[in-house]
């Protein structure tokens, strides 16, 4: 165009070659504008042109590449979190560890404390209960406050030993099959007794249900319950009655009493948890007592419900799975002909090595007319009479005696061994022990000896001591293995 | 974990000028026991049906796969007119090869059964778990087919997340033919895909060295089949970038075109479209796609050899010590260094860095064509650790 312009020559102005410049520029422009338009179109059509698809090569690889980086991130993010979940669990696990462990060395503690603390208590119950079947007037009033004070020591004791027992998870249950009359009947004259002294009316309704449970847990359960029942009622009565459900029997103790207000029902079987007005009705309690009771009947496997109102009263019920005794099971239910069994005369041989012991249970036997030789060994024993002939009719034998040396089962069993060899008659055992654990009782169980948990109740030791004196009616009987 | 013995990968080169001497001394260099796969770059200066006939020869039934270039890169660093070589341990790698013979109407059902076909392969020499973390794939492709794009993005689609590097095939800048072998011949119009499974740790890679300048150039008319552009800015494509870059249109040559690229922007990055010569018609010929209407960057370059130490060097913080670095470097780069008159530098930073391979006519990279890159993987000594 400019080679146009030039051979026009003359006839072009100036203005007229600014036109012309401009003209071609603009075509070029126009051509440019053309160019990106058929780019801009082709790029939304699909990539099958080489360089189309080199840019959606291009596009997808970088997409990828965000990608991977993004995953990459969140990853990372991942892992640094888990990394923190575990630094955090694990420093809680280490808390958990420091936590149980000093939990089992208080539990442990409260054990060992409580086993040492009833050594003396029981000594010094011994001691009352003696002093009390002495006729002397003078002395009955204050040992009457001696026995009551001894008693909510103990009960205190036990408690602490019983929650103790049940943190430690040593309690398990060994269920039996029993009639529930055998258990309630008992309780029911038992506390029938402690609510009159208050002014209350128990009624009791017996059942003929034969249940599947532990008696021993089982009746720790119900006299916690029937303590609290008489220990928060001031008017009206307590109710022991059962109930079958289905397959179940429900046992209740139900009381006209302070009861218990919405507010604190969830709390009452927590530890040392008590009710505000509570505290007021029993200035000695620990607050262990319903959560013993919890704990028992989840070992047990009794459900345990409550209702209650704030001044209207409380009901507690237990759930107990229904049983079917057998023959043999039934027999051994008969009672025994014990009672009124005169101990008088009777020779008694005690070996505890706690010589308090030992003179509280020679003071009570004597009071029953026994003729007693107590003493801390059968070694100490033999500096009194010949172990291995003089003729007896019972051994109350200590389980525990020195650490270190035998305990009271290998002890009667070497005495008893002697004495057949040397002739004499083998003498039926009372083991005393404060080990309620399952082994000591099979062991006594097969070896027929008696087995009497510490503390000792003297009502409780007479019983033995009859019951096993008419399983063993003469000491010049012939000798049994 | 046993300790890997130094046979794992090897590389070899010989610069005998006979293709039978060439091939011995090959073959002596790298026969082991385990050797179980032969990857080589030679020179086109080698009369390729004897050098193919003596390889045949050298190595009998063992795989063979490799492709013409436009320089090697062996443990002299940049060299020519030889044949440079990487041996595969069988116990450590476990290499499938496939020979793509027409590149125009590889489909992606093609590239799903090669793929397929590959995999299954790996899988069943079980030297490491088979996915996308232990395994990569290698491409070999006839540099001046003009297929590359297409044949890239239908491959890469098939291998999904398995990463893909390779270069295209070179002939000394005579323009005139390039070639990849296989299974004793070498073929035109063809393309090499080797997976490349392996339990020891490596990092692909591709870097450049290109910084965009403010120019832009349109596109105006263009021969999208040939790789032709016709115009720039409405102007005849040569004149225009003669302008640009300041030079009469009688002296643009290869080392000009190494120092003025050209490069698309796609999204935030730039990527380089070299011009391979100027035609007589005033028009430019590119080893890569272009387009009508697309619009090219004129580029500086920064410092080639700080970035090549600098990413080398970077990776193998990551992986310790590369055993061996394979490099797909566009001619083009070697042309600047030669320019440069650092070429000695080059190889020194190269020996340094284990770098064997080819000067190409193309980088292959995920898919994506590019050029005027170093592309490629580092191999670590050390075995991947578990994530």
């Amino acid at each position: 165009m400019a080679e146009d312009n030039a051979a026009d020559g003359d006839s072009a102005s100036p203005w007229d070659l600014h036109e012309a410049r401009l003209m071609a520029e603009n075509a070029r422009l126009r051509r440019i504008c053309d160019a990106l338009i058929e780019r801009v179109e082709e790029s939304n059509m699909a990539p099958t042109a080489p360089y189309a698809a080199f840019q959606h090569s291009v596009v997808l690889a970088e997409q990828v590449r965000e990608r991977t980086q993004a995953l990459r991130e969140a990853n990372q993010q991942l892992l640094d979190e888990i990394e923190e979940r575990r630094r955090v669990e694990s420093r809680l696990r280490e808390a958990t560890e420091k936590a149980e462990r000093a939990n089992i060395s208080k539990t442990k503690f409260v054990a060992a404390v409580s086993h040492d603390l009833m050594q003396p208590l029981n000594a010094a119950r011994l001691f009352t209960s003696a002093l009390q079947d002495q006729p002397d007037h003078n002395t009955q009033f204050m040992l009457s406050h001696i026995d009551t004070a001894l008693l909510d020591l103990e009960s205190l004791i036990t408690t602490l030993a019983d929650a103790s027992k049940l943190d430690a998870g040593v309690v398990s249950a060994e269920p039996g099959v029993f009639p529930l009359r055998r258990l309630l009947d008992v309780l029911a004259e038992e506390y029938r007794q402690m609510a009159a002294a208050k002014g209350l009316r128990l009624r009791y309704v017996p059942s003929s249900a034969v249940v599947r449970s532990d008696p021993q847990l089982l009746s720790r359960v119900m006299r916690n319950l029937l303590s609290n029942a008489v220990r928060y009622t001031d008017r009206g009565s307590i109710l022991l009655g059962c109930r079958r459900r289905g397959e179940r029997v429900e046992v209740v103790v139900a009381d006209t009493g302070i009861g218990i207000g919405d507010d604190q029902i969830g709390d009452i079987f927590q530890e040392f948890k008590r009710g505000a007005r509570a505290v007021k009705y029993h200035e000695r309690g620990l607050g262990l007592g319903l959560s013993i009771v919890e704990k028992i009947s989840r070992i047990l496997d009794h459900p345990l419900t409550v209702r209650s109102r704030e001044n209207r009263g409380s009901r507690f019920a237990l759930q107990l799975p229904l049983a079917r005794l057998s023959a043999a099971e039934a027999r051994a239910m008969e009672p025994a002909a014990d009672a009124g069994r005169t101990l008088a005369g009777r020779r008694v041989w005690v070996v505890d090595n706690d010589r308090a012991i030992c003179s509280g249970m020679r003071t009570l036997l004597e009071q029953w007319g026994c003729r007693v030789a107590a003493a801390e060994s059968v070694q100490a024993l033999a500096e009194h009479l010949d172990p291995r002939r003089d003729p007896a009719d019972v051994l109350l034998m200590d389980y525990h005696l020195d650490p270190g040396g035998d305990n009271g089962m290998t002890v009667a069993d070497a005495l008893n061994r002697d004495r057949r060899r040397a002739g004499a008659e083998a003498l039926p055992v009372i083991m005393l022990t404060a080990d309620r654990g399952p082994y000591l009782k099979q062991r006594c169980a097969r070896d027929g000896h008696t087995l009497i948990y510490k503390p000792v109740k003297p009502m409780k030791l007479k019983l033995a001591l009859q019951h096993t004196l008419t399983r063993a009616p003469s000491t010049t009987g012939p000798a049994t293995k | 974990m046993n300790a890997i013995p130094p046979s794992a990968v090897i590389t070899a080169f010989s610069d005998a000028r006979d293709e039978r001497l060439a091939a011995r001394d090959l073959a002596q260099k790298l026969r082991h026991d385990n050797l179980g796969c032969v990857l080589f770059f030679c020179s086109i200066d080698y009369r390729l049906d004897r050098l193919a006939g003596a390889l045949a020869e050298a190595f009998g039934d063992l795989p063979l796969c490799g492709c013409t270039s436009a320089g090697e890169i062996t443990s002299r660093g940049y060299d020519s007119g030889t044949i440079v070589a990487i041996g595969f341990d069988r116990r450590f790698f476990s290499v499938g090869a496939r020979l793509i013979e027409r590149l125009d109407g590889f489909s992606l059902a093609d590239a799903q059964q090669l793929t397929d076909s590959l995999l299954c392969e790996c899988r069943a020499a079980s030297v490491a778990r088979v996915d996308a973390d232990n395994t990569f794939v290698l491409t070999l492709l006839d540099g001046l087919s003009v297929n590359e794009e297409l044949v890239l993005a239908t491959l890469n689609s098939a291998l999904g997340s398995i990463t893909s590097l390779g270069g295209s095939a070179g002939d000394d800048y005579r323009l005139s033919g390039t070639y990849v072998y296989s299974d004793g011949a070498f073929h035109s119009n063809a393309a090499m895909v080797l997976m490349i499974n392996s339990a020891l740790d490596f990092e692909v890679f591709s870097f450049h060295h290109l910084r965009p300048a403010t120019v832009k150039l349109v596109v105006t008319a263009a021969d999208a089949e040939r790789r032709v552009v016709q115009e720039l800015n409405a102007e005849p494509a040569a004149e225009a970038y003669a302008r640009l870059v300041g030079v009469p249109v009688a002296e643009l040559d290869d080392v000009v075109f190494a120092r003025y690229p050209l490069a698309v922007r796609i999204n935030n990055d730039y990527y380089a479209r070299s011009i391979q010569r100027v035609n007589d018609d005033l028009s430019l010929s590119f080893y890569c796609a272009v387009e009508n209407g697309i619009v090219l960057t004129a580029m500086h370059t920064g410092s080639i050899l700080d970035e090549l130490d600098q990413t080398l060097s970077d990776i193998e913080e990551r992986l310790g010590p590369a055993w061996v670095t394979l490099g797909c470097d566009c001619c083009l780069r070697r042309q600047e260094i030669e320019a440069d008159g650092t070429v000695d530098q080059a190889s020194a930073l190269l020996r340094r860095h284990s770098v064997v391979g080819f000067n190409t006519y193309g980088e292959q990279f995920n898919g994506m064509h590019i050029n005027q890159t170093m592309t490629g993987v580092a191999i670590g000594r050390r075995q991947r650790s578990r994530r």
